[in-house]
Order: C-alpha cells, then structure tokens, then sequence
C-alpha cells in the first residue's frame, strides 16, 4: 500500500474516533471499537491493533486527552475525552469525509467513455 | 449487539467547554478517577483491560474461559508489537512534556526578570554596564592575544620562514686606552624560504 492510501486509511481511522468521543463521554478503546461496530452495523470492524496507537497519537498531539478511571465493573482503564482542537480536527475531518464521498458516489454512478 | 458505553448524544458539550476536568455523562461507565501508572505499565494496563472486556464478552455468548481469553489475543494481533508502539508515543509525549515545563520555567523566569529590571532600572542599568565593559575588555585581551601569540603567520608555510639580520662591528677606543667592539644588529628582514 502506498503512502498515499495509508494517510487515507490513518486519517479515516482518526475522524472514526473523534467521532466517537464527540458526544463528550469518557469512552475507552473497547468501548469504542463497540461503537462503532454498531453505529455502522458491524460494517466497519476497526482492528484493536490499529486502534491504541491512534489514541496515543491523537492524545499526544492535543486532539484527545487520556484520564485513567474506574469502570462501573470496577476495573482500571484508560478513558479518552475530546478536546477543544479535537473537535475542531472533526469539524475539518467531516467536510473533507463528505467530498471524498460524494466525489466517490460521482465515480461510482457515473458510466465510462462510450 | 450489547454497548458498554452507548452513546445517545443527549448530553453534549459546548464547543466552548472546557476538557481539563473530565465530567462523567449519562451512558459512560466510567465511575471514578484512578491514579494514572507510570510508562510501561500504562500501556500494558490498557491492553490488558481490552483483553479482559473482550474475553467477557465471549463468555457471556458461550465460550470458556480459557478459549475466550486466547480469541481475544488472537483477535488484539500482534500485541507485543502494539505494546512497543504505546510505550514509544508514552515516551514521546514524556519528553515533550518536559521539554513544555523546562520552556515554562524559563518563562517564569525571564518575566520575573523583567519585571525586577522595571522595579530597579538604575540598578538594572549599572549592572548591564558593568557587565558590558567586563566582556566587551575580556574579549579584547583575547583577540589581541589570538592574532598575536597564537595564530601562525599568514603566509603558505610559516615553518620556513627566516629572519634575517644586518650586524655591524663598532670599534670604540676609551680614554684609559681600551677598545670596545659593539655590534649592532638591524633591519630584522624576513623572507619566505623557498
């Protein structure tokens, strides 16, 4: 895969996961990957492999911010919540995400040279 | 499917929001704080957490303990090598964060020296002076003593270089009947030995 079609892949991983924080709930990575596994009706199935170190990318770069808490099962675990330039990044994120669709659409309803 | 965390997006934040102290909201199951672990063991810590909610919920659909607990594995990947990548963004972000805190504290600092250069400019202005002439003299001495005593002459090869001198015999007779021979040496000349 090339350069080119990783940025997609990395960018689109990162606009899933804003997303999902944008509600402003402390969420998990389980919990997350549980999101949106619904939401898209097990459409899209983000690999746990994937989903950590985009956390820790987006943390260290100020979109997302890590606080360690207790879950209702009484567990340990790290919970992320949006930040204001996370939500900005979505913002961003979600225009790009509707022309790439919709130009995709075009390309998909369109017929080739007769 | 069952979700953990759902998310009715009822309770949303102001763009406005502050996020520096987390609030808990309707849906979460987050119940408290707890004390954040140090480096390696946060990463290790959040992988493990996955694992044991991933491995309940295959039991809760029929699979035995230990069979869930080695499909969440499987299922994780290669979860040594995404432990190394946490433990690296943990690292990075560690030196940033110092990296923030030494600029802070030099912030800090440099205001407060302003701020006592505003309070006492006459005190503020003997010691740039002083400062000033102290470095500005140190320098001088040593530039001098640079081009003079330590730097070669500039020429190709100033090993070879040679003095050369012009001596001449004076004879001098005294009233007591000695004679002195004086000899002087001038014109120091200096020429490249080719």
């Amino acid at each position: 895969m090339g350069r080119e079609g990783l940025d997609l892949l990395r960018g689109t991983l990162d606009l899933m996961i804003l997303t999902t924080l944008s509600s402003g709930e402390l969420m998990h990575g389980f919990a997350m990957l549980d999101w949106i596994r619904e939401t898209t009706e097990n459409a899209i199935d983000v690999e746990e492999g994937a989903l950590y170190p985009a956390l820790h990318r987006l943390e260290r770069r100020g979109l997302l911010k890590g606080t360690w808490g207790i879950s209702n099962k009484g567990r340990r675990a790290k919970y992320y919540l949006i930040t204001r330039s996370g939500r900005r990044r979505l913002e961003e994120g979600r225009t790009q995400w509707r022309e790439y669709a919709a130009a995709v659409g075009q390309l998909a309803d369109a017929r080739g040279i007769e | 499917m069952a979700r953990i965390c759902g998310s009715s997006g009822t309770a949303r934040r102001r763009p406005g929001d502050r996020v520096n102290t987390p609030r808990r909201l309707p849906g979460s199951d987050h119940r408290g704080p707890a004390a954040p672990p140090r480096g390696a063991i946060a990463a290790r810590e959040e992988i493990e957490h996955h694992l044991i909610e991933c491995a309940e919920r295959l039991v809760s659909a029929g699979w035995s303990p230990q069979e869930a607990k080695r499909e969440a594995e499987r299922r994780f990947g290669n979860i040594s090598a995404v432990r190394a990548a946490l433990e690296s963004e943990i690292r990075r972000r560690q030196r940033w964060i110092g990296v923030r805190a030494t600029m802070r504290i030099l912030a800090k600092d440099t205001v407060h020296a302003l701020r006592c250069i505003r309070r006492a400019p006459g005190f503020a202005a003997t010691v740039t002076i002083t400062l000033s002439v102290g470095i500005g003299g140190a320098l001088a001495i040593l530039q001098l003593v640079d081009a003079v005593l330590l730097r070669p002459f500039p020429v190709s090869d100033p090993k070879t270089l040679v003095g050369v001198f012009q001596s001449a015999a004076r004879t001098t007779e005294q009233e007591d009947g000695t004679v002195t021979q004086v000899i002087n040496r001038f014109n120091p000349l200096a020429y490249p030995n080719f």
